[in-house]
């Protein structure tokens, strides 16, 4: 019974008119912003190449000698993933890279084109949060109040049909039909992407589909049990109607934001630049201050004063760094609590979901700047060991006058290569969002169940 | 009989669940968007002007032109409250150097720089978002509402015309709009005009009735939208997927792609600066270099070219003559050519920005085609804080950069002046001071810092240092930003409401004309 519920169910939405409409829509926009995605790739790709090159020839250069070493700072990109194209995770408007040298690591000053116009990037995400959701209720506003209406609810529920399988029909019903053009949508982009030179048949662009698939699943089927919902409880299509789409702007629109004026609160303040260096300088300072009235003066490599002075100077320009880094930690930390805080919103965690399953956004960012550390550390390492091998050289680092002066071999210095984060640390990361939105589908269909039990047919 | 019909229509509309709920969100939401924006208004007023008092103080304190750095604060405008544009997102100062001409905004509240994906809903978002949906749910079913109702054949069957029907329904859709938007237009203002701390700009109020007339045009074009589909459709549920799939599709769809398709191609083509500016820097060096080796008086203190930093250099007051005179010409060579280069890279960047304004027109005209990017565009226009209002900012900037070098120029900041305040000559017992240093540090048998005569003049320094004068900076030109005037902003936004205005008639038109097809006869 419930296979033929189901069968019926199927054939009726999809030979229906908003079927039709919505996969017109759904069917040209996926391939749209699958080549527009290639495009910007292509860009972004190019520009990391370049940069790199850049990198590399600034490395080489400064190989003439050690001592070149302490002033090299190379401006590093974060790696252009293919897996943007199923969440973009804003890394447009984010800081783009690291600037890292022998002290540590910075943010890349902000690139002159900077993608500031457009608040959303056409992506797969954004797809599913707009328009798949929309379908979803479209589809289901009248799914209970039509039949009623028509009277046909009362005679399929006359025979021996439980109203759990009836509800059930209807629900995976309009999943299937939902899912129907998505699919397609999804082997069409994933296509065209192919077609331009993009290599999306890698593991983890599969892999971040595959889950992406998943999450979208979780999602529309939270929209699908709320015009469910609405159409058993809205009294009539026409007001189930006008609640479905107030409903979807007040989630769509209106409490993704809803966390927004939060970042004005005090705790959450970030100093200026400005402020952040001079609380630097102030630390540097404080530094030299604590050795006030000992003999600093530089002068020959054996002598105490001069180590002192290293040793002083090298102190204060890591605790300049770790005013800098403590700031950055903040920001990042900020916006981390402002995104846990929108739990509220079913729309942004799928957004945070998905962008970790993409392995993008500002878990992307942090991956990045993590590798960048090790990378940093790897550059000190280095340093010492080749400064260990000149017998000459006083070994007091980091001043240019007290280590060697002699080359190093280019192909020894450690050149950095971000690694792509495993399945594992997607999967986890985008299960702590997707468990905030099973949470959303089961209150949904308790609400949804019961109302459709308590249900007057007549 | 319009009147009737006018009167009918509004109150169904009126009592009607839909909109009332409509209402209700759009109200509530409009008053909380307008306390958070102006409380973000006023923390923004705040930092402006510490900034700028910080800036007037900074302006009295400069030893020499070497010093001199002009913050320059934009006033946050008042009609950010309700079109935000890019204000809130982009920063609120520039320094001024004669080494750089600024084109992009630092500071401001948004300091966090990935705290770009929280931004807050405004006046026009709610506009666009939620009173669009609002016209939608009382147009889909006006026309064809009846005909499913059968109330539409009664109506015609009785004396009254098409037109007078078709007229009254439109007028009683409009004028249901109308009052919801106009409570929200007025909470808005009432909360602004309430709030004390808040400057308003002069025309305030006549740019809000510019945005609540655009407003007006857009919603009437999207209900006349609706009434040709509900003419044309034969069931209400019909139109209404219609209708629906236009909203998402001009709402959210194509505004995403038309912005991040202009945005790609400037991405792709905007590289002059990225391709050019590490050479020019590279050229510039050489050329201080040069400009540095070229002069005929060397230095003979070479210590003193390990100054601090380049921009912020004090040279001590005991010098030896040489150094001074080394230093004069340098200043006059490398500070011009700090200026040329400056010019150079604005230059390059310059050639970046035409592309970027050439793929923006196209996006606007584009956009012109999706109402309500066209109406929210036009909105930004005539607030003054979308990229344009950015731009002209900008514009005015590089002529007061211009103004400002003239002034350095009339006042010969590039001599000695630039980073020596003190008269030339110096008191007998410093000169015999610098000559012993002098014999010392050419003679090169001990380390210049343990002769107890450069001990003495590093201490006759700072006592000098003491007697500075801060520069005389009463006649530096004042930037004052201007707002473009009513008949800069009326060109910017005209072809904006235009097309509004020929939605408007376009749709009046065919709506009427697909009404007056309509056959009852050939119902069920």
């Amino acid at each position: 019974m419930f296979r033929y519920l189901l069968k019926r169910q199927l054939i009726e939405d999809v030979i229906g008119f908003k079927f039709l409409v919505y996969t017109i829509i759904i069917l040209t926009s996926l391939p749209l912003f699958a080549l527009i995605f290639a495009d910007r790739h292509q860009t972004r790709i190019d520009e990391y190449s370049r940069n790199a090159i850049e990198n590399s020839q600034n490395v080489r250069s400064s190989t003439s000698s050690l001592v070149n070493m302490i002033w090299m700072s190379q401006t590093i990109l974060m790696k252009c993933q293919a897996t943007r194209f199923v969440c973009d995770g804003y890394e447009g408007q984010m800081p783009h890279g690291l600037v890292v040298t022998i002290w540590g690591t910075r943010l890349a000053a902000e690139r002159d084109n900077a993608e500031t116009i457009s608040p959303s990037f056409p992506d797969l995400t954004f797809m599913v949060q707009f328009f798949f959701s929309f379908f979803a209720l479209v589809l289901t506003f009248d799914a209970i109040s039509f039949e009623k209406e028509k009277g046909t609810l009362r005679m399929v529920l006359s025979n021996k049909v439980k109203r759990t399988e009836f509800l059930l029909a209807k629900y995976i019903g309009s999943i299937l039909t939902i899912g129907i053009p998505f699919v397609i949508g999804l082997i069409l982009s994933l296509f065209l992407l192919l077609l331009r030179g993009i290599s999306v048949l890698s593991g983890s662009v599969l892999t971040a589909m595959l889950l992406f698939m998943l999450l979208s699943f979780c999602y529309l089927s939270f929209f699908v049990l709320l015009g469910i919902l609405c159409s058993t409880a809205g009294g009539g299509s026409k007001n189930s109607l006008a609640l479905c789409l107030l409903c979807w702007v007040l989630i769509i629109v209106v409490l993704p934001k809803a966390t927004s004026p939060l970042m004005n609160l005090k705790s959450f303040a970030v100093p200026t630049e400005e402020a952040i260096s001079n609380a630097e300088q102030l630390a540097g300072r404080e530094v030299w201050n604590r050795h006030k009235g000992e003999n600093t003066l530089v002068g020959k490599p054996e002598a105490e004063s001069t180590k002192l002075n290293v040793t002083i100077r090298s102190e204060a320009t890591q605790a300049e760094e770790a005013v800098y880094k403590y700031y950055l930690g903040k920001k990042i930390r900020t916006v981390k609590t402002l995104m846990n805080a929108n739990f509220i919103s079913p729309t942004s965690l799928f957004e945070y979901a998905s962008g970790a399953a993409a392995g993008t956004g500002l878990a992307h960012f942090e991956r990045f700047q993590r590798q960048l550390g090790q990378y940093q550390n790897d550059l000190v390492r280095f340093f010492k060991a080749e400064d260990m091998k000149d017998s000459e050289s006083p070994h007091l680092f980091f001043h240019p006058d007290y280590v060697s002066k002699k080359s190093v071999d280019y192909n020894s210095v450690p050149v950095f290569k971000e690694q792509e984060p495993g399945l594992a640390e997607r999967v986890k990361e985008a299960a702590k969002y997707g468990a905030g939105l099973i949470l959303y589908n089961a209150i949904m269909f308790g609400f949804a169940f019961i109302a459709f039990q308590k249900y007057d047919v007549r | 009989m319009i009147g009737t019909i006018v009167k009918r229509e509004f109150l169904d509309n009126l009592f009607s669940f839909k909109f009332i709920a409509c209402v209700l969100v759009a109200i509530i939401l409009t008053t909380i968007s307008t306390i958070v924006h102006v409380n973000d208004y006023c923390d923004r007023l705040d930092d402006f002007n510490k900034g700028m008092a910080s800036a007037q103080d900074a302006l009295t304190q400069v030893p020499a032109y070497s010093f001199l750095k002009i913050d320059i604060y934009k006033r946050p405008s008042a009609l950010s409250i309700f079109i935000p544009g890019v204000e809130d997102e982009s920063g609120n100062n520039v320094t001024i150097t004669h080494r750089e001409i600024p084109t992009s905004l630092k500071g401001g509240l948004q300091k966090n720089e990935f705290a770009t994906i929280f931004s807050f809903f405004d006046l026009s978002s709610i506009i666009i978002n939620i009173f669009t949906l609002l016209t939608i749910f009382l147009a889909y079913g006006s026309i064809s509402g009846e005909k499913e109702g059968g109330t539409l054949s009664l109506a015609l069957s009785n004396g009254v015309s098409r037109a007078r029907i078709f007229v009254g329904k439109c007028l009683g859709g409009i004028i249901s709009i109308t009052v919801p938007l106009t409570l929200c237009f007025l909470g808005g203002i009432f909360i602004v005009l309430l709030s004390k701390s808040i400057q308003l700009e002069p025309d305030f109020l006549l740019s809000m009735c510019f945005i609540y007339l655009f407003s007006l045009l857009y919603l009437s074009s999207i209900f006349l939208f609706g009434m040709l589909i509900s003419s044309l459709t034969k069931t209400s549920s019909q139109s209404l997927i219609i209708i629906l799939a236009f909203y998402l599709v001009t709402v959210f769809l194509l505004p995403t792609t038309i912005n991040s398709a202009a945005d790609g191609i400037v991405a792709g083509k905007a590289k002059n600066y990225e391709k050019n500016i590490n050479a020019l820097i590279k050229q510039r060096n050489t050329d201080l270099d040069k400009a540095e080796r070229d002069i005929a008086v060397k230095s003979s203190w070479v210590f003193m070219k390990a100054m601090p930093e380049r921009v912020s250099a004090l040279l001590g007051r005991l010098n030896p003559p040489d150094t001074i005179a080394h230093y004069e010409i340098f200043f006059e060579r490398s500070e011009k050519l700090e200026e040329d280069y400056a010019q150079k890279i604005y230059a390059l960047r310059q050639q970046d920005s035409k592309v970027r304004e050439n793929t923006d027109r196209l996006r606007n005209l584009a956009l012109t085609l999706v109402p309500p990017s066209c109406f929210a565009h036009a909105a930004e226009l005539e607030a003054g804080t979308g990229s344009e209002g950015l731009n002209l900012f900008f514009q005015q900037l590089g002529l007061y950069w211009h103004e400002y070098v003239r002034y350095l120029d009339k006042k010969r900041a590039f001599s000695l002046l630039y980073s020596y305040p003190y008269p030339r000559e110096l008191p007998s017992a410093d000169g015999i001071l610098v000559e012993e240093v002098e014999r010392v540090w050419t003679e090169k048998k001990a380390p210049l810092w343990t002769s107890p005569a450069f001990r003495d003049i590093v201490k006759r320094n700072k006592q000098y240092e003491q007697e500075i004068k801060p520069l005389d900076l009463k006649d530096l030109p004042v930037f004052a930003f201007q707002r473009g005037k009513f008949e800069q902003r009326l060109g910017s936004w005209l072809l904006n409401v235009l097309v509004l205005i020929i939605d408007n008639v376009l749709m009046f038109s065919l709506a009427y004309f697909a009404f007056a097809r309509y056959d009852p006869r050939m119902e069920g």
